[in-house]
């Protein structure tokens, strides 16, 4: 049968188109491929720098949280004692003084608070759910939205993914 | 016998597993699995013609050849992303053109094997640019793709089928006896086609499930 010229013909006409076909269609699944693992790189490539950006955010954030607790906190301390002084020394003083008192007795505290909310460390150390609840507190008491705030337990994340719920919560 | 079997098994496989996920096929693949049932019935019809009547049945299988052209080339225009889509209807009516002349040129009780191998060349030709268009360029894995193993399975049966059929009158006058050792090739390729699509019904429905699941 294979030494008839037209089965021959037939034969390796076939084999050659699916020889063919077989190159077609395997160097499109190569093509495929390398777009693929590009893609792969690509996505890599911008989780990473958006890890990056996020790292930055956190460090700029607990740098100024520092700040407001090292010096900004420091030094409105200090003015408060300055005040106490001058209200001790003076009587007819202390009636005038007592607002501005209350008022930087209020601004330290609100300046903690927002240094500890800026802090990522504190979400560690406190947990998430405790973290944000005072940052809710904190909303409520600017009394310019009403929050609504319900909690089950503490969720089971790591640090990054806390911090990243806190921010978005933010 | 065997190899009959076996072709009708794999039909019977694509026309389960097409009407199991049925609802998750787009329409393209519907056409496909509308196809498969076509087949099957003109091949049961064609059979009982060809063995228990002895009657001739290529008037049968010449319909059968602008039905597949035109259905698997309507679901290949449904798939393909290319903007010129009016060219492969204008190849699909110069198939039919072909086909009639083919026809008329013998007869429609004479095997159309010109209008055949047109209808391969076509399908061939549109199934590589579906191919191309969606699959290589796509960010998911090629074998993951449905329109991946359509596509290939269509290019390669349609592809390798191209040779025999173009001597197939040659063969049938000159030598009968090597006509049917050689037919061999047409059924091979029958019997791994039906199966292979099927598969694109299978990860289609798989897909369906998958995303139902995540909503």
């Amino acid at each position: 049968m294979f030494s008839n010229p037209i089965v021959l013909t037939v034969l390796t006409t076939t084999l050659l188109v699916a020889l063919l076909v077989a190159v077609v269609i395997i160097t499109m699944f190569a093509s495929n491929k390398r777009n693929v693992q590009q893609e792969m790189k690509i996505t890599q490539l911008q989780l990473d720098y958006e890890k990056g950006q996020r790292e930055v955010q956190e460090q700029v954030m607990t740098a100024v949280a520092r700040e407001l607790h090292d010096n900004i906190g420091q030094r409105l301390t200090f003015m408060n004692m300055q005040l106490q002084q001058q209200k001790a020394v003076s009587l007819a003083a202390a009636g005038s003084l007592l607002p501005v008192s209350n008022m930087m007795i209020e601004t330290i505290e609100e300046v903690r608070v927002l240094g500890r909310s800026l802090n990522s460390d504190q979400i560690a150390k406190n947990g998430l759910v405790y973290t944000i609840e005072k940052e809710v507190e904190r909303l409520r008491q600017l009394n310019k939205y009403t929050v609504h705030w319900e909690y089950d337990k503490e969720p089971e994340l790591n640090k990054d993914q806390k911090v990243i719920v806190f921010r978005i919560f933010q | 016998m065997g190899v009959f079997v076996c072709i009708f098994a794999g039909k019977v496989f694509n026309l389960a597993t097409g009407g199991y996920y049925f609802r998750s096929l787009p329409l393209p693949y519907k056409l496909v699995l509308f196809l498969t049932a076509a087949a099957l019935l003109f091949e049961c019809y064609g059979y009982y013609l060809g063995v228990h009547l002895h009657k001739g049945n290529s008037w049968l299988f010449n319909i059968y050849i602008l039905v597949d052209a035109w259905v698997l080339g309507v679901a290949a225009i449904y798939l393909m992303n290319v903007s010129k889509k009016y060219l492969f209807f204008a190849a699909l009516a110069a198939h039919t053109i072909i086909w009639c002349v083919n026809v008329c040129m013998g007869s429609i009780y004479t095997f159309a094997n010109f209008g055949l191998v047109s209808d391969f060349i076509l399908l061939t030709a549109m199934y590589l640019t579906v191919l191309i268009s969606n699959s290589v360029f796509k960010k998911s894995s090629i074998l993951s793709q449905p329109v991946f193993w359509l596509s290939a399975t269509i290019i390669f049966c349609s592809a390798c089928a191209i040779p025999y059929f173009g001597l197939h009158h040659y063969l049938i006058s000159n030598a009968p006896a090597l006509a049917s050792k050689l037919i061999s090739i047409n059924m091979f390729l029958d019997i791994i086609r039906y199966p292979l699509v099927a598969i694109s019904f299978i990860l289609l429905g798989r897909q369906k499930q998958a995303v139902l699941k995540v909503a």
